[in-house]
């Protein structure tokens, strides 16, 4: 792990404690923030803390949540918001800046794709009990997803919404925290002067 | 020319709305093989029927085709079924007779109300129910009708 300075590690926490916060609290199935989160650690912070955050708000969400115990899906959700955490690392590498819309559809396609992959993860998760009695594998597969794809349509549609429009006023505020550093416009400093 | 990132987002784009799609088409799949397997287990105790109901005015009436109704079902309950009905029981004949349906009633002063018909498969034609239509017992593949019309002139014209 890197090392933190103090007021990053803050933030990180409030970060995390608002994460499971909303992730506890009684909401609509599939419509969640912590993958925006996840995916704003990521960027400020990179792949490793990113995903590390991702995989520890699921873990605790697993224990915690309102909806019940995690059990078999616990390590489907951890790596599958884990790689959410990763996206964000890697996308800080490739962008093109924070303030033009470019990045908002980006960033909304972005979380279309990784909230797919979220869902494809965790509905193989929801394939394991039943696999594991007997029903032949791709049976069950084909069954998760199918059941599931009603909640991955809300999924996917609400973190459209949220990682379109909640991205740039969130990375902007964010980026003020650590110390002046403002990770993202040095970023695009750096890009308008290529 | 398009460049390659935009073209790598539309194609991200494309492949979630093909995964979801595919998805939700598997969804609705299996729901229609839910209501497939359903409608089989019920078959033992279900009939389907036709059921006709012109409300009198210029445009034609509304067929509600295959209604699926349980065995032993009356004209009356798979009305019910279908339509909004309101009728008045009377005990001394041991017949409903139908007020109104799907709001049209029955109207004295205009001299018109609601008449019942049977399709019968034998002559090809249409018979004026002579029953309340809670008498009328319906088998499988029935047809049966509704009008609207004047009983001041009888008989009525069947359904056209």
């Amino acid at each position: 792990m890197p090392l933190l300075s103090v007021r990053k590690l803050a933030l990180l926490s409030v970060l995390t404690a608002v994460s499971l916060g909303i992730q506890l609290t009684p909401r609509p199935p599939n419509v969640e923030f912590t993958s925006l989160f996840t995916f704003l650690v990521g960027i400020l912070y990179g792949s490793l803390i990113g995903g590390f955050f991702g995989g520890f708000v699921m873990f605790v969400n697993g224990f915690l949540s309102p909806w019940g115990f995690g059990g078999f899906m616990m390590p489907f959700q951890i790596v599958g918001m884990a790689i959410i955490g990763i996206a964000g690392g890697f996308y800080k590498r490739c962008t093109v800046g924070v303030h033009s819309a470019q990045v908002s559809v980006e960033v909304a396609v972005l979380g279309a794709f990784l909230t797919l992959l979220y869902d494809i993860i965790t509905n193989v998760g929801v394939a394991v009990p039943p696999a594991l009695s007997g029903v032949p594998w791709h049976i069950a597969l084909i069954a998760a997803f199918s059941t599931g794809a009603p909640f991955s349509l809300v999924h996917i549609i609400s973190n459209i919404a949220l990682f379109g429009s909640g991205f740039i006023p969130l990375i902007k505020a964010l980026q003020r925290v650590p110390g002046g550093e403002a990770l993202w416009s040095k970023k695009e400093l750096l890009h308008s002067q290529r | 020319m398009v460049k390659k990132r935009t073209l790598a987002f539309a194609t991200l784009a494309i492949l979630v709305w093909a995964a979801l799609a595919t998805s939700v088409l598997g969804y609705y799949y299996l729901r229609f093989q839910e209501y497939v397997d359903l409608s089989r287990e019920y078959e033992a105790v279900t009939m389907k029927v036709d059921i006709y109901i012109h409300y009198g005015n210029e445009t034609n009436g509304v067929w509600h085709n295959n209604t699926i109704v349980p065995l032993g079902a009356t004209l009356l309950n798979a009305t019910g079924l279908v339509a909004d009905t309101q009728y008045t029981y009377w005990s001394e004949l041991g017949a409903a007779f139908i007020d109104s349906i799907d709001g049209v009633a029955n109207n004295v002063t205009e001299g018109k109300s609601w008449f019942w018909w049977y399709w019968e498969t034998t002559s090809f034609k249409w018979i004026l129910g002579e029953v309340g239509a809670n008498q009328h017992m319906l088998h499988r593949r029935n047809i049966v009708a509704w009008t609207y019309q004047s009983y001041e002139t009888w008989p009525p014209s069947p359904p056209s």
